[in-house]
Order: C-alpha cells, then sequence, then structure tokens
C-alpha cells in the first residue's frame, strides 16, 4: 500500500550528486542506494502563510532495493524528508 | 560553453495579460536585454494592449521585437502565435477583436465585456503571416496529454497543421520543475514526431524576474475574488516561481534533452523579429470627401480663407501670414484631411445646436480658429502654434473638443455613421492600481478582515506603524511590498473620457477592439499614449456639462425674449464680480481656493482671467507659483527673470513660469531650440515614462544655452524651474477657452440670473457646490425661491415671472442687489427624494388637481410617494397645514394602482408643524428649503450664543474673535495643503470660509466630520479683499462650543 506524509519523515541523506540529487539516503534504520531518479519539481508556495513559506525540491527515485519513493529537501528547515512510498 | 548558448523567448506576458503578469513591457524587455536574450515576443492573453509599449522599448533597448499574443479559443484552449507579416499582424488585430465580440454584435442586443473566446473558423480563415505555437498546458494539445486523451491530441495537432502549413505550426515545448513535465514533454515530442511537426522551447513568462512571483500570485487570487489560501487549494497557483524570463543558460540546462526545440526557437525569433513596425502614421486618416474632387487641401485651404474673412471683417497682414505658415506646415505633414474631419464634426454640431469649442492645444491654431474649432483668436492672446503642431513634425497635433454633455453621443454615433462601425472606436483608459485600491484587493486576498483593510486603505503605509525590526514576512511589510509593486499596474481597460481615433484602414487591422460595458460602445485596446505612439491621431470628443448649462440658459433668455450676452470680453461689470469673488456656479472660478484669490489678484481682462484658471490648481499651489505671482501683481516683490533673455516670454505671467507655451519658448530663447524641440522637452519633462529623456534634455539645454552666451549654473538653474513646472505647466490656449467660457457663465449670472440659476440648477450634479448652496446663492442675487407646487411645479426647474404675464415677458423684481430684472425659480418634482420618473409620468398626465383625494384618485400612486410630496410641501397650494394633509392622506380608502376610493375625511385637531420640523422635511426630502436657509430658524439662539451672522462676520475688521453657527456646505482637504482642512459654511446670509489647522482638526475631528451645524469661535482673516475665518473651537448648534 502507498504511503504517504504531508509533512514528510525526517530521512539522513550524506551524499549529493551535481545535480543535487541523492545518492544514498537512510530511513527507518537502512540504508538505500538510489538507483535512479525518475523526475524532480520544485515547489514553492504559502509565502503567505501564518506557518511560513513552503519551499522544497522534490524528487521521484527508485532505490537498489527496488523502493520507489519521493523525497524532498524543505529549504526552509534545511533537512532532506520522505514524502511518499509506493508499493 | 555559455557563450556560445543563444536564447530567444517567444512566450512572455506583461501585466496587460491583464492580473495575470506581473511586469511592464519595458521591464521585460529590459530584463531581456541583460539575459541577452536574441529576440522577445510579448504574448498577452488576447490582448495587444502592451504591444506600442513593448516595441517602443524594445526600439530603445535594440532587442528584436516580436508582437504576438495567447489566444483564448472557443473551446477554451490556448493558443501562441507570432506576427510574421504585417498582415499577420493585421490579421491577429482581427482575431482578437473577434475574440473579444467587438465586430459585428448588435448594439441593441448587447452583452457587454464577456471572457475572449476566438472562434476557430476566425483563426482558420485569417492565419495569412502568422506562425503557431501549440499553447502552454492549456493548448489543446497539451491538455489533451495530460488528459490522456491521445485521438483529441491528434486531432489538435492535426487541426494547427492544416490550417497553418507546413513550416508555421511548431510544438511548443515547456519545462517549469513540475511533475508532469517529463511526461508532457514526451507526449508533445511524439505527438511532434508522427505529425512530422517542429518542436519549439519556450518559457511562459510571467513576470520579469522571481522577485515578482509573489504578485502574481495575488494577482490569480484577486481575479478568482479569492484568499491566496483558497487559490492554492483550488490548485489555480503555480506550483513554484519558475515563470520569470529564463537566460541562455538556464534554458539549455532545462531543454538539454531537446536542443533542436531551443534552434527552432531561434529561427522561429529570426523569421518575426522587428517584421512588424508599430507605426500608423503613413495611413492614419480616412479620405475625406471634398467637393467638385478637389484636393484635401485645395478644400481646407478655401474653408481657412472664408473662415478668416468670417472672423475678421478684414483681416491685417499678420493674420494672412500666420494662416499661410500653418496651412504651410499642415500641408507638409499630410494633415489637411484631419483639419477637414474635425471641421466637419463642428459643423455637424453647429448645424444640430449643439454648444461646441475647442480647448487644448489646437486653439493656438489660427486655422482652427477661422474653421470655427475655437474660439481664441490666437493673434490676439499671443499663442503658439508650434505647442499645437511643429513643422518637424516630432508630435501629432491633438484636437480636444468640448460639447454639451447632455448632446455629445450624438457627435459621437455621426463618427461612427460618416466613417462606419469599423474605422472608429473610442481610445481606452488604463486603470491602474493606487496603493488604496491595490491594498483592498490584496488585503482580501491576504485574508486580513474587513474593518482592518478598511483602515490600512484609509492610512498611508507609514502610518501602519510596521516596526522596523519587524521580519519580511510580517504580514503588514508583505502587504506594504506587494502594494508598491502593484502601484501602476493595469487593473482593467475603461473607455477614455472623450478620445476617438478614425483610420483609412479598418480599425480592427490596426489595433484589436474591445466590447465595453456601454451598449454600442466599442474601444481600441491602446490608451492615448500608445496611440500617438503609434502615430495615429485622436480626435477628443469630451462632454462639458457646463456648455449644456450655456445651451439651455442661452435657450431661455432667448424663449422669454431677452438678448443674449453681446460679443466682447470687457465688461467693467464682469471684472468687479470676480473681484469680490461673486463666482459661485460659475465655470472655473467658483472654488474656494478661487474666490480666496480672486479678491487678491483681481483679474482685469481675459488674460487675467486664463493666468487666474492655470494658476489655481494642485501643480502651480505644489510648485510655489501662486504666491510670487500674487506678491508680483499686487507690487509686494519686484519682477524677476531667470535670464533678462526670456523677459519677452515671461512678461505676461510677471516672471512667473506657468504656460506650456512659455516652456517652449524659454527653450527656443535661451537654449536655441527648434520649437520641434521645444515641444519635445515639454513633452519629455510632462510624460510620466520620461526620465531618461529629461538627462538627455538636460545636456542638450545647457549645451544650447553655452552657445547662447548663458552660463551653466545659469542655464542649470532654468532647466531645473523648467523641471520643476512640469508637474503643472498649462496650455495657454487651454485656459484661454476655458476663460471665455468662464466669461460667458460670469456674464449670464450677472445679467440672466434667473435662467442662469435655473440651468445650472437642471445640470446637476456638477461644479463645487450643492444645490442648496446654489440657491442659498440665488436667494442673496434677488431671487426668489418658489415653493414646490403639485400642480406648477415641472420634471425640471422653471423660471417664473413675478407678477406672471400672458407673455412671459421679464418684470422688474426687488430685492436684488441690482435691481435684476428676472424672474423667480419654482423647484421641480424631481428634487423629491425617491420620486421617480414614472410617477411623474403619472402626475403630469393627470395634472392639474384639485386636491389630495383627486390627486390620489387620479395618480394612484403609493401612499410613501405621496406621502412624501406633502412632507416637501407639494401640497400646501390646498392646505398649508402639512400634518393635516397627512392625517388626511391616512384617512383616505386607498391604495396604489387601484380603483375607486372614498374619501371622507374625519376633522381632527393637530398641532400645527413647527417651522424647523417643516423645513426639516424639507432638506430631508429636498435637501434645501425653498422658504429659507435652515440656519434662520437658529438665530434666536445663535443671537443668545454671542454668535454672528456670516454677512457681519465678513465686515469684522483682521483679526477680531468671532463666533458663528453655521450649516456645513463644503469641507476639503487637498492632498497639497499638508493637513490643512478648509470647510465653507453658509447660514441664511452667506457663505465664509474656514480654515482649520490639523492640530485644530484633530482636536475636534469628531464634530468636523460628523456634525453638519456648527457653532465655531474663530479668527477673522483678511488678506487682499479676501477673508476667512481661522477656527480655533467647534461645537455642535445648540450645545456650544
Amino acid at each position: 500500500m502507498t504511503k504517504s506524509w504531508v509533512d514528510g519523515l525526517p530521512v539522513r541523506v550524506e551524499t549529493v550528486d551535481a545535480q543535487g540529487v541523492p545518492s544514498a539516503f537512510g530511513w527507518q534504520g537502512q540504508a538505500h542506494a538510489v538507483e535512479r531518479l525518475l523526475q524532480r519539481w520544485e515547489v514553492e508556495t504559502d509565502w503567505w502563510a501564518e506557518e511560513g513559506p513552503a519551499r522544497r525540491s522534490y524528487v521521484a527515485l527508485i532505490t537498489r532495493s527496488g523502493l520507489l519513493c519521493v523525497l524532498f529537501f524543505d529549504f526552509g528547515t534545511t533537512e532532506w524528508r520522505i514524502a511518499r512510498v509506493y508499493d | 560553453m555559455a557563450s556560445d548558448l543563444a536564447y530567444a523567448e517567444l512566450h512572455a506576458h506583461s501585466f496587460f495579460s491583464l492580473l495575470d503578469g506581473a511586469s511592464s513591457p519595458e521591464a521585460l524587455v529590459a530584463r531581456a536585454k541583460a539575459l541577452d536574450l536574441r529576440a522577445l515576443a510579448l504574448t498577452d492573453h488576447d490582448s495587444l494592449a502592451g504591444a506600442v509599449r513593448f516595441w517602443i522599448a524594445a526600439q530603445k533597448e535594440e532587442l528584436p521585437a516580436i508582437i504576438g499574443a495567447e489566444l483564448t479559443l472557443d473551446d477554451d484552449s490556448h493558443l501562441t502565435l507570432l506576427a510574421e507579416t504585417p498582415r499577420g499582424y493585421a490579421n491577429l488585430c482581427r482575431l482578437i477583436t473577434r475574440g473579444h465580440g467587438a465586430a459585428g454584435t448588435d448594439t441593441a442586443d448587447w452583452p457587454g465585456k464577456t471572457p475572449p473566446r476566438t472562434p476557430w473558423a476566425d483563426v482558420a480563415e485569417r492565419h495569412d503571416g502568422l506562425i503557431a505555437l501549440s499553447g502552454c498546458a492549456r493548448g489543446a494539445a497539451a491538455a489533451a496529454v495530460l488528459g490522456g486523451d491521445a485521438a483529441a491530441a491528434d486531432r489538435a495537432i492535426a487541426r494547427l497543421g492544416e490550417t497553418f502549413g507546413p513550416g508555421n505550426v511548431f510544438i511548443e515545448l515547456q519545462q517549469h520543475d513540475r511533475p508532469e513535465d517529463a511526461r508532457l514533454a514526451h507526449g508533445l515530442s511524439s505527438l511532434a514526431g508522427r505529425h512530422g511537426l517542429p518542436l519549439a522551447a519556450t518559457h511562459n513568462v510571467h513576470y520579469a524576474t522571481r522577485a515578482e512571483s509573489r504578485m502574481r500570485d495575488c494577482q490569480i487570487a484577486i481575479r478568482h475574488i479569492e484568499t491566496l489560501t483558497e487559490a492554492r487549494r483550488a490548485g489555480r497557483l503555480p506550483l513554484n516561481a519558475s515563470y520569470a524570463l529564463a537566460g541562455p543558460l538556464e534554458m539549455a540546462q532545462r531543454f538539454a534533452k531537446w536542443p533542436a526545440a531551443l534552434a527552432n526557437s531561434l529561427a522561429i525569433a529570426e523569421r518575426c523579429a522587428d517584421a512588424v513596425r508599430i507605426d500608423f502614421s503613413g495611413r492614419r486618416l480616412p479620405a475625406f470627401p471634398t467637393p467638385e474632387g478637389r484636393t484635401e487641401f485645395a478644400y481646407l485651404y478655401d474653408l481657412c480663407h472664408d473662415g478668416l474673412k468670417a472672423r475678421f471683417e478684414n483681416p491685417t497682414r499678420e493674420a494672412v501670414r500666420q494662416l499661410a505658415h500653418e496651412l504651410d506646415i499642415i500641408d507638409a505633414a499630410g494633415l489637411a484631411g484631419y483639419f477637414l474631419i474635425v471641421w466637419d464634426l463642428v459643423r455637424f454640431a453647429r448645424e444640430q445646436g449643439i454648444l461646441c469649442q475647442g480647448r487644448g492645444s489646437a486653439a493656438n491654431s489660427l486655422v482652427a480658429y477661422a474653421l470655427g474649432i475655437t474660439a481664441v483668436d490666437p493673434l490676439r492672446h499671443n499663442l503658439l502654434f508650434e505647442r499645437f503642431l511643429s513643422a518637424d513634425h516630432h508630435t501629432i497635433p491633438d484636437i480636444d473638443i468640448d460639447f454639451a454633455a447632455d448632446r455629445r453621443e450624438e457627435v459621437i454615433q455621426y463618427v461612427y455613421a460618416r466613417y462606419g462601425q469599423s474605422h472608429a472606436a473610442m481610445v481606452c483608459n488604463v486603470v491602474t492600481y493606487h496603493p488604496r485600491s491595490a491594498v483592498r484587493d490584496l488585503g482580501k486576498v491576504l485574508g486580513f478582515p474587513q474593518p482592518v483593510i478598511d483602515r490600512l486603505a484609509r492610512e498611508e503605509i507609514a502610518e501602519w506603524g510596521i516596526e522596523p525590526d519587524a521580519p519580511p514576512d510580517h504580514p503588514l511589510r508583505q502587504l506594504a511590498g506587494l502594494v508598491g509593486q502593484f502601484e501602476g499596474s493595469p487593473r482593467h481597460l475603461s473607455i477614455h473620457v472623450g478620445g476617438m481615433i478614425i483610420t483609412g484602414p479598418p480599425l480592427d487591422e490596426v489595433v484589436p477592439l474591445e466590447r465595453a460595458t456601454m451598449p454600442g460602445r466599442v474601444i481600441v485596446e491602446w490608451d492615448k499614449d500608445s496611440v500617438e505612439d503609434a502615430g495615429l491621431i485622436k480626435i477628443d470628443l469630451l462632454s462639458l456639462r457646463t456648455l449644456s448649462v450655456v445651451a439651455e440658459c442661452l435657450k431661455q433668455v432667448a424663449d422669454s425674449g431677452q438678448a443674449g450676452p453681446p460679443p466682447g470680453v470687457e465688461d467693467p461689470e464682469i471684472y468687479a464680480m470676480l473681484e469680490r469673488a461673486d463666482t459661485i456656479g460659475t465655470f472655473q472660478v467658483e472654488s474656494r481656493a478661487q474666490q480666496q484669490m480672486l479678491p487678491r489678484s483681481k483679474p482685469r481682462n481675459l488674460e487675467d482671467l486664463a493666468v487666474e484658471i492655470a494658476i489655481i490648481r494642485p501643480g502651480p499651489i505644489q510648485g510655489g507659483a501662486v504666491h510670487p505671482y500674487l506678491r508680483r501683481r499686487a507690487g509686494l516683490e519686484p519682477v524677476s527673470y531667470p535670464h533678462p533673455s526670456l523677459e519677452p516670454v515671461l512678461k505676461e505671467t510677471l516672471g512667473v513660469l506657468l504656460y506650456q507655451e512659455q516652456c517652449i519658448r524659454v527653450a527656443m530663447v535661451a537654449a536655441r531650440f527648434t520649437a520641434g524641440d521645444a515641444d519635445q522637452l515639454r513633452r519629455a519633462m510632462t510624460r510620466s515614462r520620461s526620465r531618461e529623456a529629461m538627462a538627455v534634455m538636460r545636456e542638450r539645454f545647457i549645451a544650447g544655452c553655452g552657445n547662447n552666451a548663458i552660463d551653466a549654473v545659469t542655464a542649470d538653474g532654468i532647466f531645473d524651474k523648467l523641471a520643476g513646472f512640469a508637474t503643472y505647466g498649462f496650455c495657454k490656449s487651454h485656459a484661454a477657452s476655458f476663460a471665455l467660457i468662464a466669461y460667458q457663465t460670469l456674464w449670464l449670472k450677472r445679467y440672466r440670473p434667473a435662467e442662469f440659476y435655473c440651468s445650472l440648477l437642471n445640470n446637476q450634479p456638477m461644479g463645487f457646490y450643492s444645490p442648496e448652496v446654489l440657491i442659498g446663492d440665488a436667494r442673496r442675487h434677488g431671487i426668489e425661491i418658489l415653493p414646490l407646487d403639485i400642480n406648477t411645479s415641472g420634471w425640471k426647474w422653471m423660471v417664473e415671472m413675478e407678477p406672471r404675464t400672458a407673455d412671459r415677458r421679464p418684470q422688474k423684481v426687488g430685492g436684488g442687489p441690482w435691481s435684476a430684472v428676472c424672474g423667480h425659480l419654482r423647484p421641480p418634482l424631481s428634487a423629491v427624494n425617491g420620486l421617480g420618473e414614472a410617477a411623474w409620468e403619472r402626475i403630469a398626465a393627470a395634472k392639474p388637481f384639485r386636491g389630495l383625494d383627486d390627486f390620489c384618485r387620479r395618480t394612484r400612486l403609493p401612499r410613501s410617494a405621496t406621502a412624501d410630496l406633502i412632507r416637501a410641501g407639494a401640497f400646501d397650494p390646498f392646505d398649508p397645514d402639512r400634518r393635516q394633509l397627512l392625517w388626511a392622506l391616512g384617512e383616505l380608502d386607498y391604495r396604489a394602482d387601484e380603483l375607486e376610493i372614498t374619501f371622507e375625511p374625519q376633522a381632527l385637531a393637530l398641532a400645527a408643524l413647527e417651522p424647523l420640523e417643516q423645513t426639516s422635511w424639507e432638506y430631508e426630502l429636498l435637501g434645501l428649503s425653498p422658504a429659507g436657509q435652515l440656519m434662520r430658524h437658529y438665530r434666536p439662539a445663535l443671537n443668545s450664543a454671542g454668535a454672528l451672522t456670516i454677512a457681519q462676520v465678513r465686515e469684522m475688521p483682521n483679526g477680531r474673535h468671532v463666533r458663528i453657527g453655521a450649516m456645513m456646505a463644503v469641507r476639503q482637504s487637498p492632498p497639497t495643503a499638508h493637513g490643512m482642512v478648509f470647510i465653507s459654511l453658509e447660514d441664511e446670509t452667506g457663505l465664509v470660509d474656514m480654515v482649520v489647522r490639523p492640530n485644530v482638526f484633530e482636536d475636534y475631528r469628531k464634530t468636523l466630520r460628523g456634525e453638519r451645524l456648527l457653532l465655531v469661535d474663530g479668527i477673522i482673516q483678511r488678506d487682499g479683499g479676501a477673508v476667512s475665518v481661522l477656527m480655533m473651537r467647534a461645537g455642535q448648534v445648540g450645545s456650544g462650543v
């Protein structure tokens, strides 16, 4: 079943490539090496909102273990988070 | 390498994509230049409103410009079109016009403004010279790809290919960091491959830089009348801020997979760049039909010489020479037809009895005077033809004509009939955001509560109380920043007050047309500046209520067998009126500021009157021109000139720079500019987008002065004076034209007062004062205001002679200051608040009435309307006791719009109405009381309180402390007055101006804003015959100060 988290869950990214895409990340105690970047997109909105602007850089990835997921880098918190995991 | 990269942007929206583009055309051009783009296309939504500004900006920056638009088709899809040839441009104009439904719509079934939708059938018919790009994500093909409808995508592309033909259709690819980008690009690329069509890269630009992305978010929310949060939830806001102009490197990165698309964009730009010149100066007017096949110029020549003889019995050599000079220039400029067209309009108006008079710079022309277009003799008034038209043709002349307001439409319809709907249209007015309107719209989309928005809109941003250390995302700071961005950007297009263009070629091939809300009214998408910059000629057909007043007054005067104004403008009585500021109701000189100035400036002739009109305006007041002029006129300071050589130019205004003609002459005399260059300088100074031009001009001006032995410091000083003057310069010929009309109204007020006030009251609202103040002024000039009378009162104000005679010849009546020969005024039933014309028609059809029951039986008006007529005094001739009449109305078994009533009034002893109560009813219903001004009822109490009448106050010496009880007639706080508030007070004896300092106003703000009947203490201020009261304290009448 696909799981998604609106505000994402923290993931640990130690290395990114020249385009800023993670080459590997750690989540739920497991290391995931990125096999392929499927898609990327940018979100910049809610600049008027009380809770502050949302500026995120999203990537949809497949890991070597076959995990299909969406991560995003939050420019506000400067953190990588996982937003979605597909079956 | 980046330096090898190149890009041309083919899809960009300016803020003329109303509420869907954040940057001006000039800002887009500047940014494109900074990014080193090869070319830039402006493709606003269904509009070329920004095309002229864009084209001119691009010419200045030497950036190749492409004219295009993004059409919305009848299936709601988008299509980007670029003009490759002048034919393509004309077709684009036609298609946009069709989209707005401005062609071929029946006036009787006028839908007004509707969202633009261009029928595909029209695109199929008019695609010559146009290159089609398949559009953004809302393009038919892209939308089908995104919707997964491959067949629809194929159909859309096939339709494009078949219509535009090989080489003229490109599949548009865009990359905006959206999740769907890859899928869309893949789908479109496949389509292109299947149909053998090339790709083209564009960036769907909506702002010049990222800094404006928030502005566009707000525009989208404003357009949908929702908050930003609602707009985001509805998916209307772009996902990110990637819609700024992008440079070659960024585009190379975005389109790394599609290098051919980038190359194709450059190739398209090569084909279209500068293919269209927006300059129609060579083919702008229709040919004027002349008799016997004569040339336009020959016909104009004859008309002018005939006119000159009619104007001057024996034209002087100077007049003949000037006429020849002007005709030479007109001929060389190819403008004979233009003058004939305007002459023909004026001829038509005169034939129809429509009062009209040219205003503005045209009155500098002897040709215009000889043709009867203008009324001012330019030779006698030392006017300057070059302000209107110069030999070097830098500018296009602009003829403005005022028509009586109530009949201007007849002239506009004549233009449509004479030249055809497809060759004539009104110029548009671009309504732009001001801080207040921006706060209102932005406050809503940002989610501020309405009371907060109301408060913020009333205040300056500096008064909002934003702490200096407030963070950038503080809501008020965000709002303030956005207000700054929005200020000056277009909100919508409206109709210009009177500008009309008439073209030889079909107008919709020159500029797109749009429907206005008003039935039958079509506007062009360009405002007056763009029309002028495109080389088109505008004729301003303006409406002037004063001319309606004068026309009505002259008719009444003629109908009553009296003579109209004699020729000449030298009557000393008129200048005596001006000196005592007896100007209420007259044209241009009635305002409070004028009334304060007149006793000091004491105009003695029409030239003085023209100065008066030109100088009492916010600009000269702010520019500090008024006091030097007054002091010099009073001999309190010597007349001086910035340089001795300028004395002949500035002598008429005592060394004060006031007129635009003087500005031109200063540049001609001091810096030896040609007349055309001097006028260019004047225009550079007065048009808002000309700061850079000003800097260039300053350099040239100082150099020119140097050649004329004027040192650089003096030259710089003169230029500063000219630059300062730019904000308030007034066209002398315009002032002189208005002075003539002012003189006419003064004459009518002086010698035909009853007819004058009557016409004035019939043309309200207009001018500075309310009807109540006008009738007070009439009373003080010996005119009685007769009571409302259901049988005598009409639907308009009427003059009645007293005693009435069979032939309505005027009778001498006493009581006026001049033993005037005049009649009295009868108020109309239309003055009764809420009584509509339908009610009047019933009354008029049933008149006369024998009593209240007869009235009710035969009109069957609603009870409330009848009660209002009773309370306003319309039934006083039957029974002056209005309370008794109201009782009787209640007794009547009577229902509106029903038959049969019985009337058996029961006698009842009711207390008579108090006089004050009766007057109050009249004020409530009529806004005035025919029997007299309200304050008369308070006089005994005011006497006891030590208050003087205004007539007494006006006689008091300077510095005397006075108390006044009066009604507030006008309250003003002009932006130029630095917080000072001016209040005109009126009682039963007259009017006086009260000056309230800002701190005093703050102390009494509630009273001064909330009360109309004021008891004030103040100090008399006398200045050269002008009287005012400096307010110290204020209270409400009845409650003390």
